[in-house]
């Protein structure tokens, strides 16, 4: 089987676009689960600075 | 009579010296045109045969190559003239002195090795054996027969190893479901010779010094219209068909083109012109020859074929349906099947569905063909297809049987290499890509959620799990209906992490809320969340019912590292709980999304599905072997 998909005459050439969303969402799932980041949190955690939204002063 | 031990021997008919490079050929052409053969070793005698007259091959005297990292030289050959066809057995000789036949022949290459069965084998059932039946040839391998072919004519060239010359060879094609093949070549009646077969690809070899220059072809007189006619590839080219006046011709007695009738409709409707050049699959064609072709069953179905023909590589076919291109070229490796037609080959691991079955009439010619074209009705067309690839059987009472593999071709691409006015595409075809068996996408579907699951669980074998609070909060009866606490310093230590809230109250009919605000003790900065503990339960018409949970859970996702303290603060209703519980543990793993990232994974394989069944369908309304059911 040729290894590279892209390729007409490699087996998994109907995958492409599957092994590519594959690879997507494993990059995303490597990095919600090492940051800890919650998918679903996002609009329930609030965030402030204390530097306050940043406007202007002298 | 000059030394044999040196190889030097002296020509009976000029007198010329001449030496035999291998201790293991027998023959050798004089350059006077003589063919000597040594009987013994100190003996040689001129013998009857033809020396090559067609000899401008790709392969000539001198070719050296590679195989099996032997380095070989080609020294002569013989070259067998069959029922349809010519193949050459060229004599090689490697660095080591062994030979052996490097078989070529319109775009197959073999190595032809002497082979011993490792059985007794009746030489009369080798013989006796019909095409497409098996019998055992080696201990525990069964060979089906593909085909058996007579020589008509021998014709030799340079020095090489001729085992007999005797009339009425025949040869017997054999090939074990295992991949193997065998060829026994029965010389004179009553000696056999076995040969194992070895087919690659010509690349393979890195042949050098080889033969680039055009064929010379045979030129003819049109036996209708008296026009000139030149014949390209022959010796291989065996019928074709006057562009002009639609004569057909094809080769009789191994010599001349003799009449076989005349094209009914010759228009000639060709959207390549012969003589065109392109490039597929890498290799670059000439176009030499074209026939439009009708299936002789209820479909009446007719299509165009093209003729290609590339000197390394042989000769390929294009045919045309509807605007859907397939290109096809004859394989040595081909499925091996005792019976025909059968539902379902496989080959190398993948599965090809029987397709259509036909016999053929050919309408309209041009040009010049590997193969008798003009015998209609006699050839029997299976079609197996597993898409954008295909194997075509065709089983013919002569030759026995020949496999094509075909692979799909893009009117793009067709377009690109053939800049002409080709029909556009309508309807599926029969190799479009797109079809993706629902086995495969279940089978690749599942393995791209099991990665998923196992990088998130090596991930979360490597979590902290770092439990910063576990603490009960005890509230008093009849006082404020809030409580606040602040915790003492932490610290996170991970570049981003999270902190996962356990809350428990034992709420009833009623509800709690925690407030907690995580605070970045140096910096300022706050993470908050609110999180709510509600649980209601009754009894209504009849029947029991509960709502909510006395235990939450709730994230603070993404929090960079630093020193961090947390503001808690609990609400509940006058009469509500009068504690709750909250264990806060950092970095830890969220099931959850690995769940939503499974269910996106879904979306393709689901449609891709739905995609392929409505397309199936559509591709399968033409096959008498239609899985599927129609409407009209």
């Amino acid at each position: 089987m040729k290894i590279n998909f892209f390729k007409e005459d490699s087996g998994l050439y109907p995958f492409r676009w599957f092994i590519v969303l594959a690879a997507v969402l494993t990059s995303l799932l490597t990095y919600a689960d090492y940051t800890g980041w919650d998918i679903f949190t996002f609009n329930q955690q609030q965030q402030w600075s204390a530097s306050g939204p940043g406007t202007y002063h002298k | 009579m000059m030394s044999s031990i040196t190889g030097l021997y002296q020509c009976p008919d000029c007198s010329k010296p001449v030496s035999f490079r291998s201790n293991e050929t027998n023959v050798i052409v004089c350059t006077c045109g003589s063919v000597l053969r040594r009987k013994e070793i100190a003996d040689i005698d001129a013998i009857i045969t033809e020396i090559i007259a067609f000899s401008d091959d790709f392969i000539q005297v001198g070719t050296t190559g590679k195989w099996k990292n032997k380095a070989f030289e080609v020294i002569g050959r013989y070259r067998f003239w069959l029922d349809e066809s010519v193949y050459n057995y060229w004599t090689v000789v490697f660095s080591d002195g062994t030979h052996c036949y490097l078989g070529e022949g319109y775009g197959l290459y073999a190595f032809f090795e002497k082979a011993l069965l490792d059985m007794t084998v009746d030489t009369d059932e080798i013989k006796r054996t019909t095409t497409g039946n098996d019998i055992e040839l080696m201990r525990d391998e069964y060979y089906v027969l593909h085909s058996k072919d007579s020589v008509s004519k021998i014709e030799v060239e340079g020095e090489l190893l001729l085992p007999e010359l005797g009339s009425g060879i025949r040869t017997y094609d054999y090939s074990s479901y295992k991949g193997n093949h065998l060829q026994f070549i029965e010389w004179v009646p009553g000696l056999i010779t076995a040969y194992k077969v070895e087919y690659l690809k010509a690349d393979k070899l890195e042949l050098k010094n080889v033969n680039t220059s055009p064929l010379k072809g045979k030129d003819i007189k049109c036996p209708g219209c008296k026009m000139d006619v030149h014949i390209k590839t022959f010796p291989y080219a065996q019928s074709g068909s006057c562009t002009k006046c639609g004569k057909r011709f094809s080769l009789r007695d191994k010599t001349r083109f003799d009449a076989v009738g005349k094209d009914k409709t010759n228009d000639n409707a060709l959207n390549i012109p012969i003589g065109s050049v392109g490039e597929l699959s890498g290799i670059k064609y000439e176009v030499i020859g074209y026939a439009r072709k009708e299936e002789l069953n209820e479909y009446n179905s007719r299509w165009k074929e093209y003729v290609l023909y590339s000197k390394k590589e042989g000769y390929a076919f294009l045919a045309e349906y509807n605007g859907h291109w397939i290109y096809l070229r004859e394989q040595g490796d081909v499925p091996v099947l005792n019976r025909l037609p059968v539902n379902e080959l496989e080959y190398e691991r993948e599965s090809f569905k029987l397709f259509n079955n036909y016999e053929y009439k050919t309408l309209d010619t041009a040009g010049e063909f590997p193969y008798d074209i003009f015998n209609d009705g006699t050839v029997k067309v299976y079609e197996f297809i597993s898409p954008p690839e295909m194997w075509t059987a065709e089983r013919n009472n002569k030759e026995g049987l020949i496999w094509f593999y075909g692979r799909h071709i893009s009117l793009d691409h067709m377009l690109n290499q053939f800049p002409y006015a080709l029909p556009s595409c309508s309807g599926v075809g029969v190799l479009e890509p797109g079809f993706v068996s629902p086995g495969k996408i279940f089978k690749v579907t599942f393995l791209a959620m099991l990665f998923l699951l196992l990088v998130h669980l090596i991930i979360s074998a490597f979590q902290q799990n770092k439990v910063l609070l576990d603490t009960t909060y005890y509230m008093l009866p009849d006082t404020a209906n809030t409580i606040t606490s602040v915790t003492d310093k932490f610290k996170l230590t991970k570049w981003k992490s999270n902190l996962m809230f356990n809350i428990s109250a034992d709420v009833n009919n009623n509800w709690f809320e925690l407030s907690a605000n995580l605070v970045n003790a140096k910096t300022g900065e706050e993470f908050a969340i609110e999180q709510g503990v509600e649980y209601y339960s009754g009894y209504t018409d009849g029947e029991s019912w509960a709502e909510g949970s006395k235990d939450e859970t709730a994230y603070l996702s993404s929090v960079p590292a630093g020193t961090y303290f947390l503001q808690l603060q609990g609400s509940k209703p006058s009469g509500g709980v009068n504690s709750f519980s909250i264990k806060v543990t950092n970095d830890t793993i969220v099931n959850k999304n690995l769940y939503i990232f499974i269910l996106l994974l879904l979306i393709w394989p689901v449609v891709q599905y739905i995609i392929v069944v409505n397309k199936e369908k559509r591709r399968w309304y033409n096959s008498p072997f239609s899985p599927y059911t129609y409407e009209d």
